[in-house]
């Protein structure tokens, strides 16, 4: 007799579809133990790629329900689930879909497959609620130069940044559940960068010019105020970076490191 | 719309991450009773206990003061990978103690007794030493804990493996049971070696509650006493009145077990 253990490994992994030994410790009655297997086999293939498709509505459009069943076919037994909560499930697709073979010739699946899993991450991370932002600014003036260029802030956990040399953002929207389908994405429109966060309870996502995605980039990599303001005018001398920093502060976008 | 309803239920994990779910569910609690069903806790694996998932629960929990917390008797894990999926367990010794003791850690993590419901099956193993209502039975009283009778995963279960349904209520002490589950189920035919097809009925919670299922349903209410009722439906979503249309057929067969000689009633 298996023990509990070496009973839930074989069946395990005859579900992933790795071994054959499950069927031994099934009772037979009325239908063959494989057939049983089959069952619970299917429910999971079938559950799992439901959930990526929740998860990646973009790369699901993207690439049309029968690739993306069997790209998650292949996903689900390289990268199976290592969670109970299901809405864990998933984080490693984008560069998955990266190393696809089958996926090589669309370049910009990867990216759309990362803004996908951006909003579902925001969607289940608790926001930080903004800081008085007037407060903030006028603790910061208050310090002596040197110090203020050196503090520190971040990003708030329930906001995300993604930049990409495609046109990620447009592709989103050409490719939301009410745009119309038919849409199409000029690719020569270029890298696109975005911010994902949540507004009012809801997950926004947005557009960035270059200079704001410099300065919220840096401060994602733990920068100081100086480092941020000289990243964003780095790209754009004209920007407004003051402006910037302090509508994201109202904003809770970035909070204190 | 507000509707009537005495309890709501909520899948725990849909709320670990805060935000609108969460929110929502909070909105929820001003008004009606909760019950935290999680799908996740993998209670009968035999990896340890996963202590990130039971910090979320217990967080969950404080946060939402609900009035039940359940999960599955059923594991979903083993080797750090995940199913997500209720798989059964053998009805041993072995997996009796195992389990027993994994709810009372739970339990004493929570600081509250838990429920253990029932789940549908599509296999059992030639390993197990009693039923499955043996073994439900022998963890309640076991463990302390609390048993969520699925009426519906009891029909499917006994159809699948052709045991008699009101024998397993009848193996449950009523006074475990706190809460009650309905949801609708769906028919699959799976093809026999022998060119024949087999019945299999799959716990779909996709459709209305069944005829024989509201049938079984009044046999536990009339054996167990009335209980605390959810109807589940998780796809195909009807509109909200349609689905609070079957919990008042659900109310309706609780009031009248609680007067079934009424003769005015």
């Amino acid at each position: 007799m298996p023990t509990l253990r070496e009973l839930q490994v074989d069946v395990l992994d005859a579900l992933i579809g790795r071994s054959g030994r499950a069927a031994a410790h099934v009772a037979a009655s009325g239908l063959l133990p494989e057939r049983r297997l089959d069952i619970y086999r299917n429910n999971l293939f079938q559950s799992l790629t439901e959930a990526l498709a929740a998860v990646y509505p973009t790369l699901d459009k993207l690439v049309g329900r029968g690739f993306f069943r069997t790209l998650a076919h292949a996903f689900i037994v390289a990268h199976p689930s290592r969670s109970g909560n299901v809405h864990e499930f998933g984080a490693e697709l984008p560069e998955f879909v990266a190393r696809f073979d089958a996926a090589r010739s669309l370049a910009y699946l990867p990216d759309c497959a990362r803004l996908d899993w951006a909003w579902h991450a925001v969607f289940h991370t608790e926001a930080a609620p903004p800081l008085d932002a007037a407060a903030m600014l006028a603790q910061i003036a208050a310090l002596p130069d040197a110090a203020r260029a050196g503090v520190r802030f971040a990003l708030q956990p329930a906001c995300r940044l993604v930049a990409s040399p495609y046109p990620i953002f447009s592709i989103w929207v050409a490719n939301r559940g009410d745009a119309d389908g038919a849409a199409q994405v000029d690719l020569h429109l270029g890298g696109e960068q975005v911010l994902v966060a949540q507004q009012g309870g809801e997950v926004a996502v947005e557009r960035l010019a270059n200079a704001e995605h410099a300065l919220l980039d840096a401060f994602a990599a733990g920068g100081s105020l100086g480092e941020a303001f000289g990243a964003a005018l780095a790209a754009d001398p004209g920007f407004d970076a003051a402006r910037s920093f302090a509508h994201h502060l109202a904003r809770g976008t970035v909070m204190r490191a | 719309m507000r509707p009537r309803v005495a309890l709501v239920e909520a899948t725990s994990e849909n709320c670990f991450g805060g935000g609108r779910h969460l929110d929502a569910l909070l909105e929820v609690r001003r008004e009606h009773a909760v019950s935290l069903h999680g799908v996740g806790l993998s209670i009968g694996s035999t990896d340890p206990l996963d202590e990130r998932h039971l910090v979320r629960l217990a967080a969950l929990v404080e946060r939402v003061e609900p009035a039940l917390v359940s999960d599955h008797l059923c594991w979903s894990s083993v080797g750090g990978i995940y199913a997500n999926d209720l798989l059964p367990l053998p009805y041993t010794e072995e997996a009796l103690a195992h389990v027993a003791e994994r709810v009372e850690r739970v339990q004493e993590r929570l600081g509250r007794r838990i429920l253990v419901e029932n789940v549908s099956s599509y296999l059992e193993y030639s390993a197990s030493e009693m039923s499955e209502c043996e073994f439900l039975a022998a963890l309640a009283q076991r463990a302390g804990c609390g048993v969520l009778l699925d009426v519906n995963n009891v029909y499917v279960s006994a159809a699948n493996h052709g045991f008699d349904a009101r024998t397993y209520l009848h193996a449950i002490a009523p006074e475990s049971v706190h809460e009650v589950h309905l949801a609708g189920y769906s028919v699959n035919l799976v093809r026999r070696d022998d060119g024949s097809d087999a019945q299999i009925l799959i716990d779909t919670h996709s459709r209305p509650v069944s005829e024989p299922v509201w049938q079984l349903y009044r046999d536990a209410i009339r054996l167990l006493g009335p209980k605390p009722t959810i109807v589940e439906w998780d796809a195909d979503l009807p509109p909200l009145a349609g689905l609070v249309a079957e919990a008042d057929k659900a109310e309706r067969w609780l009031r009248e077990a609680h007067a079934p000689n009424d003769a005015s009633g």
